[in-house]
C-alpha cells in the first residue's frame, strides 16, 4: 500500500502494542505499517494505528485475537 | 589506572555501547509523533524490550518497563504494591534504594519486616519462611549484595513466595550481567536491574522485568508519576497498560540503547567464561588480602558471589582508600549506601573498602593491587 493509499486502520492502545501488533502481522505476510491518527478520529486523543488494506482487516483482527494483543477502534 | 569500582558503575564501556548510545542520539522522541525520526526512535525502544525480555526470560516486550535507573524502577513497585496498612519484607542486606522507600511507606501505616540475608543458605531460608508466615504485600530482596560476596538463595526464596501467594522482587544490581537472570526459571515477579553495571550500559537506564501478574498487579494500582505518553491524551490518567503506564514522560533513549548494546556483548561474551572470570579474580583477590598485614577481610560469613569488602588496622577506610586513588587505583570506601547490610555483616562503625570486579580486570591488575596496598599498609607499621 502506498503512503497516499486510504486504506483501513486499526487504532492500537499505545506505540508498544502497535509495534506487537505490526511485527506479528508483517510476520504473516501482511503489508501493514504504523501511522498517527490524524486528531478527532478516536476519542481518547493521541493515537497511533496500524493501517492496512481493508480487505486485510478481518484476518488481521483475527490474528491479534489469537495473540492476545489488544486493539481499539477500526477505521475506515 | 586500575578501576575496581564496577559495583557503583562498569568501566570501561564497550566500543559498541558507546557506539549504540549515539546512534540512538541522532533518533526522535519515542511515541512521540509519526515522523520517520520518532518511529525510528520507538522502533529501537520497542527492538530494545524485545531482546531483554528474551534474555532474561520475560513474557513478552510489554513486560518490560524503563526507568532512569534500578533507584526509581524499585521505589515506583515498592510504593505502587505496599497499601497503607500493609506490609513489606526485606532481607537485612539490602541498599538504600529498597530500604528507604518502604521505610518512607512507614508513614502510610505500613510495617516493615526483615529476614536475615547474610550466611548460610538454610538459615537465610528459615528465616525468610519464619517471616512470609506475616503475609506480607511484597517481598523485596538482592540477589547479591553490593558490599560483600553474599548470594541469597532466590530460587528457593521465590518459589516460597509463589507457593505462600506473595509477590517476589529482585534487586538484581549487582547481579545483573554476570550471571544468567532467568524471570521465568526463577519464578520471580520482578527483577530490577539498571543498565550502568554489569549490564555495560550507559547511567540513566534500568529496567524492570515482569511476570504477568506482577504486570496485572501495577495496571491496577494507582499511578505515582504522570505525564506525557505520546498516547491516549485525551485521558485524565496514565494508559491502563504497561509499560506505558508506568513510563512518563521522555525516556533516556540513548541509555537504553546502550543497554540493549551491552546485554547483546554480555551475552556473546557467555555467563560462563564471565563468571568464570570474576570468580578467579574474587578468589585471588581474597586469598592476596588475607596475607597483607594489618588487612582484615570484613563479612568473614558471606557466601556466595559479590564485592571484597576489607579494611586496614592502621588507616581510616577513607585515606587509605585516597592514597589507593593517588596511586592509580580507584576502590570505594564507605557504607556504600548500604548502612543496613554493614549493620548486619558487623561493619557498620567504619565502613569498609570494597573491590569489585567486572569481566575487562585482570589478575595482573589484582597482582599490581595487591602489592600496591602491601607497600602501603608497611609504610604505616
Amino acid at each position: 500500500m502506498k503512503a497516499n493509499d486510504k486504506g483501513c486502520v486499526i487504532a492500537m492502545s499505545s506505540m508498544t502494542y502497535a509495534l506487537r501488533a505490526e511485527g506479528l502481522l508483517k510476520s504473516r505476510g501482511m503489508r501493514v505499517r504504523i501511522i498517527k491518527l490524524p486528531q478527532g478520529r478516536t476519542k481518547k486523543g493521541c493515537t497511533y494505528g496500524l493501517e492496512m488494506s481493508c480487505v486485510l482487516t478481518g484476518q488481521a483482527l483475527l490474528y491479534l485475537n489469537e495473540a492476545g494483543i489488544g486493539y481499539g477502534e477500526l477505521l475506515r | 589506572m586500575i578501576y575496581f569500582d564496577n559495583g557503583a558503575t562498569s568501566l570501561p564501556k564497550p566500543p559498541a555501547v558507546l557506539q549504540a548510545a549515539v546512534r540512538a542520539a541522532a533518533l526522535g522522541n519515542p511515541g512521540r509523533g509519526g515522523h520517520r525520526l520518532a518511529l525510528e526512535g520507538a522502533r529501537l525502544l520497542y527492538k530494545t524490550r524485545e531482546e531483554l525480555a528474551l534474555h532474561f526470560k520475560a513474557p513478552a516486550p510489554e513486560n518490560v518497563c524503563f526507568f532512569s535507573g534500578a533507584t526509581e524502577a524499585l521505589c515506583r513497585v515498592i510504593k505502587s504494591l505496599v497499601p497503607a496498612g500493609g506490609r513489606i519484607l526485606l532481607s537485612d542486606m539490602e541498599h538504600n534504594a529498597v530500604r528507604r522507600p518502604a521505610l518512607a511507606l512507614k508513614k502510610r501505616g505500613v510495617r516493615v519486616e526483615y529476614f536475615h540475608g547474610y550466611g548460610k543458605k538454610e538459615a537465610i531460608l528459615s528465616s525468610f519462611e519464619r517471616a512470609l508466615a506475616g503475609k506480607p504485600d511484597l517481598a523485596v530482596f538482592i540477589h547479591t549484595s553490593n558490599i560483600c560476596p553474599q548470594s541469597l538463595p532466590v530460587f528457593e526464596l521465590c518459589a516460597l513466595c509463589k507457593k505462600r501467594g506473595v509477590l517476589s522482587l529482585l534487586d538484581c544490581a549487582q547481579a545483573g550481567g554476570h550471571l544468567p537472570l532467568p524471570l521465568a526459571d526463577l519464578q520471580a515477579d520482578g527483577l530490577v536491574l539498571p543498565g550502568h553495571k554489569g549490564l555495560l550500559g550507559l547511567q540513566g537506564g534500568g529496567v524492570l522485568l515482569c511476570s504477568d501478574l506482577l504486570k496485572e498487579a501495577l495496571e491496577k494500582a494507582d499511578t505515582l508519576v504522570e505525564g506525557g505518553s505520546g498516547s491516549a491524551s485525551l485521558e485524565e490518567g496514565m494508559p491502563a497498560l504497561l509499560p506505558e503506564r508506568m513510563e512518563a514522560g521522555t525516556l533516556a533513549l540513548p541509555a537504553i540503547a546502550s543497554l540493549g548494546a551491552g546485554v547483546r556483548f554480555v551475552a556473546e561474551r557467555g555467563y560462563g567464561a564471565i563468571g568464570d572470570r570474576l570468580s578467579r579474580l574474587c578468589l585471588q583477590c581474597m586469598e592476596g588480602l588475607s596475607v597483607i598485614r594489618g588487612v582484615k577481610l570484613c563479612a568473614p560469613h558471606a557466601q556466595g558471589a559479590g564485592p571484597i569488602l576489607f579494611e586496614t588496622d592502621f588507616s581510616d577506610n577513607a585515606s587509605m582508600a585516597e592514597a589507593l586513588s593517588l596511586a592509580g587505583v580507584c576502590v570505594r570506601e564507605g557504607l556504600h549506601c548500604a548502612p543496613l547490610a554493614h549493620e548486619t555483616v558487623g561493619s557498620a562503625r567504619h565502613g569498609g573498602i570494597r573491590v569489585s570486579f567486572s569481566l575487562f580486570n585482570t589478575p595482573a591488575q589484582v597482582d599490581a593491587f595487591l602489592k600496591l596496598l602491601q607497600r602501603e599498609t608497611a609504610a604505616l607499621y
